[in-house]
């Protein structure tokens, strides 16, 4: 057909054809605007993010970790700034600039050249670090100085200022930064703060570019925990329970001292203990030392819980400080014979005295007044047999077993009010002790005073538990408590212008197939000034194997020479003077 | 007969519209009057509008141009007061850490045994063997013994001179 037909042929109107191209292709733009639409204004924060990633790296900068301070506000842990020093190995396959690098890098840090060659060109790829923690001055210079694939992340040091002080209390931080036992492990979520974020251009390779974006989030410090210890109270009751330990050959030991009105803990001493300033991580036994003895360790408190008896049976009106029995030396209680510590007979004596003499068949005698319920509900009262919730971990509760117990005898009532078949941590005594110097109160103890952070300070008030017996109860015992110590010659737990209110306590270690007959704990608790208890301590030496046994001999000095100290530092005032102007 | 005064009330409504189509000869008289009045003046007024039109649009143009770049201004002076921002941040980053080393120095210089070995090796100073407490029983003076310039006594009060008759009065026999 010629070309003139054809166009003739055609039609002068728009055909379906057309229009299902023209509509098509309406549906592509439209499909193409829709698909479009969905990107930037659906998915717009995704590829936003997924833009950003690509080419941005976050580093975590790590927070500075809160301090843990002392009563009077020293910093018994705390933490200083320090670099980390890793080398780029993939920078480093520049062998030339590479050299020059560790040639500087090696006088920097006091390094070989060639080792340092080596490590950094061990491998093609990825950082390896060559210092850690190195100080920050130091580390500021090397950073200015840019050396070549040398690249330079903060760190932090912990620094234990007072070293070997309260190792177990405050515990210890691990290389990537928690705490692992102590205030540093119960606390490490105030302490550790919030890291911060660095926002940087990265290489493909994700190795970050010099020009470093704004930081996106600064680190957060930590927050301070204060405690209740005071450092040189600390201070005098490890030295002398060191020397107890020493002198009377025994294993270990335990002091507390506490603030009478408040419960605050001044000091919290064991042994044996972990050394943090020579610790070695990968120590054995390290478990052992760590172990925040005067919370966790049980023990049989012995003669200092006839205090708590004698308390019960004059709370009761059962008796008075006056009252008497005959003490015969020997008592048979249920088919267990109870005797005297030292097997001799007083006869008839008064409460006072079997007090003075710390009689056990004093203890078994008031103890059948008593009888089995007030007994085991005073105990609980006095809080024994459950943790004080002084706010540390690990705190054990006590064994007491009860009469509902399967095994439960009826001469252990008679046992347990003198301290023996039944289990307390040296915590759980001095709280039940300082009752007697609260007037009957149960005070709380605390060891931690204040918790500060950015957000707020949280500061520990007292805390008065319960009344445990009534104020003339407690005074009462108060003052034989005083009478013990004061009104019996040459007693080793007198102090030189105070008049002190105490009790001894020996009790047989006991073991897994029963007592050892050999061994003791020898312990001694008490309060001064008697008139206005300021501080009450406890002294616990365990298996004292040199000249005695007893607690009025191992522990009693020990208590004297701790208060005698204490007093001195608080600045108390003396209640006995020695020289007397007319 | 209407005059030419009459034609705009006539218009305005009163009688039958007065239209070039109904009334010629009104349209050539209107035109021969507009004709016949001056004209310069309108003219002047015209080319002053013409310049202000031209400012305001030269205005408008100008002002459009400063708000955009306004955003650009704002836009620098933020990035400006962010890096400075940030490099204030980092000095006071690196001051809190001097601050820390600084704080963790003293504690360190501190500590008891330090303390302790420059009481007993540079001081010389021994642990007391004895230690006696002395109470001194006697009873705190009356007056504080403090010298006469730091004790501050009571202002003292005149006394009012008596009025000139008393004196007459008291001389009065018998009165006293």
């Amino acid at each position: 057909m010629p070309a003139e037909q054809r166009e003739a042929a055609r039609p002068n109107h728009l055909t379906w054809r057309h229009w299902l191209l023209a509509t098509m292709v309406v549906a592509g733009f439209a499909a193409l605007l829709a698909r479009l639409a969905v990107i930037q204004i659906g998915g717009h924060e995704q590829y936003i993010e997924e833009a950003v990633a690509s080419r941005i790296g976050a580093a975590e900068v790590p927070a500075s970790r809160g301090a843990i301070l002392d009563a009077t506000g020293y910093p018994l842990a705390t933490s200083i700034d320090t670099w980390d020093v890793y080398i780029d190995t993939f920078l480093w396959r520049d062998r030339q600039r590479a050299s020059v690098a560790a040639v500087e890098l090696g006088a920097a840090i006091g390094r070989d050249p060639g080792e340092l060659l080596a490590i950094g060109t061990s491998q093609d790829i990825g950082d390896i670090r060559v210092v850690r923690l190195m100080e920050y001055e130091r580390g500021r210079e090397l950073r200015e100085a840019g050396l070549w694939g040398v690249r330079l992340l903060p760190s932090s040091r912990r620094i234990y200022a007072e070293q070997e002080l309260a190792g177990p209390l405050i515990g210890y931080v691990g290389l990537d930064g928690s705490g692992l036992w102590g205030i540093e492990a119960d606390f490490d979520h105030v302490l550790r703060g919030q890291p911060g974020r660095v926002v940087g251009e990265e290489d493909p390779l994700g190795r970050p570019i010099s020009f470093v974006l704004p930081t996106t989030r600064l680190p957060q410090a930590g927050g301070d925990v204060q405690l209740t210890i005071d450092r040189f109270i600390q201070a005098i009751a490890e030295r002398e329970l060191a020397r107890a330990v020493e002198e009377n050959a025994a294993s270990g030991g335990t002091v507390i001292i506490m603030e009478s009105r408040t419960g605050a803990i001044l000091a919290m001493a064991a042994l044996p203990t972990v050394r943090l300033a020579t610790l070695d991580l990968q120590e054995e036994g390290l478990s052992d030392l760590v172990r925040n003895r005067p919370i966790t360790d049980l023990y049989e408190p012995g003669s200092v819980f006839k205090t708590l008896t004698t308390a019960m049976a004059i709370d009761l009106g059962l008796v008075t400080p006056d009252s008497t029995y005959v003490d015969e030396g020997v008592m048979h209680v249920s088919g267990g014979t109870i005797r005297n510590w030292n097997f001799v007979a007083y006869g008839e004596v008064t409460m006072t005295e079997y007090l003075q003499h710390s009689l056990n068949t004093g203890s078994a005698w008031l103890s059948e007044q008593i009888g089995a319920h007030h007994f085991y509900d005073y105990l609980a009262r006095f809080g024994i047999g459950q943790p004080t919730h002084i706010g540390l971990s690990g705190e054990a509760p006590g064994l007491v077993r009860h009469p509902s117990d399967d095994d439960w005898y009826p001469v252990d009532l008679a046992t347990n009010s003198y301290g023996q078949g039944l289990a307390v941590t040296p915590l759980q005594t001095i709280t039940a002790v300082n009752v007697f110097a609260n007037d009957g109160a149960l005070i709380q103890p605390q060891i931690v005073a204040q918790v500060a952070t950015r957000e707020d300070v949280r500061r520990r008030e007292p805390v008065a538990v319960r009344q445990v017996v009534s104020p003339q109860t407690s005074q009462t015992l108060a003052q034989m408590m005083h009478d013990v110590v004061e009104n019996v010659p040459f007693h080793y737990a007198r102090v030189q212008g105070y008049r002190v209110a105490g009790k001894t306590g020996t009790t047989l270690l006991s073991t897994a197939v029963g007592y050892d007959f050999d061994t003791t704990i020898a312990s001694f608790a008490g309060f001064l000034p008697y008139e206005d208890p300021r501080v009450t301590i406890l002294v616990k030496i365990d298996r004292p194997s040199a000249d005695s046994h007893l607690g009025g001999i191992v522990a009693a000095p020990v208590f004297s020479r701790i208060a005698a100290d204490v007093m001195d530092y608080l600045n108390v005032p003396i209640t006995q003077p020695q020289v007397a102007a007319p | 007969m209407m005059t030419a005064l009459d034609a705009p009330r006539l218009a305005g409504g009163y009688g039958p519209r007065a239209t070039s189509s109904t009334n010629p000869t009104y349209t050539a008289r209107i035109r021969q009057k507009a004709a016949s009045l001056p004209r310069p003046r309108s003219s002047v007024a015209g080319r002053l509008l013409r310049g202000v039109s031209l400012l305001l649009a030269l205005a408008a143009i100008v002002s459009i141009a400063a708000i955009g770049s306004l955003q650009v201004v704002q836009s620098s002076r933020m990035t400006a007061s962010g890096y400075e921002l940030r490099q204030l941040q980092q000095q006071r980053a690196e001051l809190a850490v001097e601050v820390r080393l600084l704080e963790a120095e003293i504690a360190q210089m501190s500590n008891l045994e330090t303390v302790h070995a420059a009481a007993t090796g540079r001081l010389g100073m021994v642990r007391p063997e004895d230690t006696v407490r002395i109470s001194v029983g006697v009873p705190a003076p009356d007056v504080a013994p403090m010298p006469e310039r730091y004790v501050r006594r009571a202002p003292e009060t005149p006394v009012p001179p008596e009025p000139w008759w008393s004196g007459m009065l008291w001389s009065v026999p018998g009165l006293e």
